[in-house]
């Protein structure tokens, strides 16, 4: 089953082709050229298998549950931004061509804004520091108020 | 059989892999061939450096007439590859000789050259199509054509401490028609002969034998017969003149005519 799909991606085309190319970057980690991919609506594996810099074609293997894939990207420039053609041939076939291309379209609009240059998802760690940041100023706000108010306190009394 | 003890080192970093390069010990890549030279003892480093985790060493990328190869690539990527397949069909047809599938899942194209085995097909179709590969050591980088980097039956110039990490191999034009031939006793066996062609007809030919001598060579005086429209037997015959066996003598002269014909096509 062959299915297709365009995206836009909010880069010139030279950022959103050398983004494509990361695969470290929109998939994950990966072992022997297979990068973890994992998001909401697809979990396996996807691996370059060649790229032509020339014409902006990159071809993939991308494997998951369901079985194989065979995935060709055409990238090209759409005034300040990029659009991805995706051509997907599926092996095996899927019984079901319309929830294949749904799920196609899924995947391609959830990772169309990593291919953007959007900041890196933070690290768990980092995430908890950024989170307990503003917790962290405001508390601090606070113990500086209740030192003043001790310090004016003892000043009172004295008097 | 097992090998002689070593010790293992898996670097994340190309630097780091550098570092631990010297005389005694070797780079793991895919292991297809090093692995059981090691279990025979034939060969016996004291360190194995795993380079299978380093990144960005294995990719196929063409941009500016040129197919960028990284060490890393898996045999059966070069073979799967459609960029490959329609503007270097030689790599193709020569990988596909290469020992079983499952040896080319592993098997990688810098081990590969590296390993230079006289028998073995991708280095003659490398040189055939005038590639040049790309070596980094802690002293810097340098690149070798095909005729500095085989020295001789399983030796290169590579230096104990050098990482081959680029193949480059330049498109050889439109015009251009090239072919693999070669004779083993089974599929997957090595190579008893063979031949790699490349042949722009009237301007210019390459044709490199393989299983003909220690290293991977070209028949300087066959490729300019064939460039003035000589027809295919006679080549074959040039190029196979001057071995001394006479069964791998007949074997060359007409895998070089079969090679011809079909790159003539």
């Amino acid at each position: 089953v062959r299915v297709a799909h365009e995206v836009d991606v909010d880069a010139a085309l030279p950022r959103a082709w050398a983004a494509l190319l990361d695969l470290g970057r929109w998939a994950g980690p990966g072992v022997d050229g297979a990068h973890r991919l994992a998001v909401a609506s697809h979990a396996g594996t996807v691996a370059l298998v060649d790229a032509d810099d020339d014409e902006h074609v990159a071809r993939f293997r991308a494997l998951g549950r369901g079985g194989a894939a065979a995935v060709t990207v055409r990238a090209s420039a759409r005034r300040r931004a990029s659009r991805l053609a995706v051509d997907a041939e599926l092996r095996p076939g899927a019984a079901d061509r319309d929830a294949a291309q749904a799920a196609l379209a899924a995947l391609l609009d959830e990772l169309a804004p990593r291919l953007a240059g959007e900041p890196e998802p933070l690290a768990p760690a980092a995430l908890g520091g950024a989170a307990l940041q503003p917790v962290l100023e405001r508390a601090a706000l606070i113990a500086a108020g209740i030192a003043v108010g001790v310090v004016l306190a003892r000043a009172v009394r004295r008097r | 059989v097992k090998p002689a003890p070593f010790d293992y080192l898996a670097p994340r970093t190309i630097e780091e892999a550098l570092g631990a390069l010297g005389e005694d010990a070797r780079v793991l890549a895919g292991g297809q061939s090093l692995v059981p030279m090691m279990n025979f003892r034939l060969a016996r480093p004291e360190m194995l450096v795993d380079v299978n985790r380093i990144p960005g060493l294995a990719y196929l990328r063409a941009g500016g007439g040129v197919l960028r190869i990284g060490a890393l690539t898996r045999l059966a990527t070069l073979e799967r590859s459609p960029l490959v397949a329609g503007r270097w069909p030689l790599l193709t047809q020569a990988v596909a000789h290469v020992g079983h599938p499952q040896i080319r899942t592993r098997g990688t194209v810098g081990g590969s050259v590296a390993h230079a085995d006289p028998a073995a097909e991708l280095p003659a179709a490398l040189m055939a199509l005038d590639a040049r590969f790309h070596a980094r050591s802690l002293r810097g980088a340098r690149t070798l054509a095909a005729g500095e980097l085989f020295a001789g039956p399983y030796t290169t110039a590579l230096a104990d401490d050098e990482l081959l990490v680029e193949i480059e191999v330049p498109a050889p034009g439109p015009a251009a028609g090239m072919a693999f031939a070669e004779h083993a006793r089974t599929h997957g066996d090595f190579a008893i002969a063979g031949a790699a062609v490349v042949l722009a007809p009237g301007v210019r030919c390459a044709i490199v034998l393989l299983g003909a001598g220690p290293a991977p060579r070209r028949a300087h005086g066959a490729e300019r017969a064939a460039v003035a429209g000589a027809p295919p037997a006679e080549v074959g015959a040039l190029a196979a003149d001057g071995i001394d066996d006479e069964h791998r003598r007949a074997l060359v002269a007409e895998l070089v005519r079969r090679a011809l014909t079909e790159a003539l096509r």
